[in-house]
């Protein structure tokens, strides 16, 4: 008999490793240059998606966290666990992958452009949500703080999403323009899936582990 | 069906298509790296001036490093899980050891 969840994170590794090499291509090779950014606007099919999965992590944390302050079950919390730290992982992409776009078009490395100061806020709010994780003593209080936390960060989703909007910003509004060349479209969208597809296959490794980890520390409580 | 289970079973496939991608990276990028300028501009729409030949191809670093830490956080992150799940199975024997001691006293 086959077993389900690893034939599912085998199908995931490689359906993600297949779509990052038609990706790699897309980018590198077959997608037109724009005219005004040059080679450096290709840095987009990177950015884009890594920050669309930042935000999608403190959705995912904040779902989990506030579902375990209900329920009190265990799973939750490992969900929002394994979240926050691929959530951090993406938040400090963002930031780092935006910086180097930003260094040959604007000119400086970082400015306290509206999104950009957004962005850094969630950083901090997964920095702590981690950070209370590890220092708190184990058990159910440190699972309670971090989630707070976590619901407050997801706050800070929508409102990156909508600071271009709302206030004046040097980032685009987002949404896709309707004159965009369909060829840069249709690699913005497979990077789109290509990222997502490998934030599932290394979610779902993380939780697996986690739920293992936790299984462990609560034996360990038991003996001592 | 069999012929799948197998292959989940393989850790080695797993390993197989990562340095497939590695390799595929540097095939696919390797001409756009080591050039002065991407010939790929087809579309009228978008092509560029002489000026902006200069430009973009000094903008070919930053292509890269955005692309280089990418994957190097990625895999990172990856080779840290590994390290994970090692400790948890030095856990694992350490509880087992436990166990094993408690039974002898028991006997």
């Amino acid at each position: 008999m086959i077993n389900i969840k690893k034939f599912i994170s085998s199908t995931l590794f490689l359906i993600s490793s297949l779509i990052f090499l038609l990706n790699i291509y897309l980018i590198f090779i077959w997608v037109p240059t724009e005219l005004n950014q040059g080679i450096a606007q290709r840095i987009f099919y990177f950015h884009v998606p890594i920050g669309w999965l930042g935000m999608i992590s403190i959705v995912v944390v904040a779902i989990a966290s506030f579902t375990h302050l209900i329920t009190k079950n265990e799973k939750w919390d490992n969900l929002a666990y394994s979240s926050a730290e691929l959530g951090i992982i993406f938040a400090s992409l963002i930031l780092v992958t935006g910086s180097i776009w930003a260094k040959p078009i604007w000119g400086v490395w970082w400015t306290w452009d509206p999104k950009l100061t957004t962005t850094l806020i969630l950083w901090f709010f997964y920095l702590g949500y981690l950070m209370v994780r590890s220092y708190s003593p184990i058990g159910i209080q440190s699972k309670q703080y971090s989630s707070v936390i976590a619901l407050i960060g997801a706050i800070d989703a929508p409102i990156i999403y909508m600071a271009s909007v709302w206030w004046r910003s040097a980032h685009p509004n987002p949404n896709i323009p309707t004159d965009l060349d369909n060829k840069m479209l249709i690699t913005f969208l497979i990077s789109l899936i290509s990222f997502t597809i490998l934030y599932v296959y290394i979610l779902n490794k993380r939780y697996n582990l986690k739920k293992i980890e936790s299984k462990i520390d609560a034996i360990y409580r038991t003996i001592n | 069906m069999q012929y799948i289970e197998q292959l989940t079973k393989k850790s080695f496939l797993k390993m197989l298509i990562a340095a497939l991608i590695i390799g595929f990276m540097f095939f696919f990028t390797q001409d756009v790296i080591f050039s002065n300028y991407s010939t790929n501009i087809t579309n009228e729409f978008y092509k560029v001036t002489d000026t902006h030949k200069q430009e973009t191809s000094s903008n070919l670093i930053y292509l890269f490093a955005v692309f280089f830490i990418t994957w190097v956080a990625f895999f990172g992150y990856l080779f840290f899980l590994s390290k994970k799940q090692q400790d948890i199975m030095r856990d694992v024997k350490e509880l087992e050891n436990i166990l094993s001691q408690d039974k002898s006293k028991n006997i």
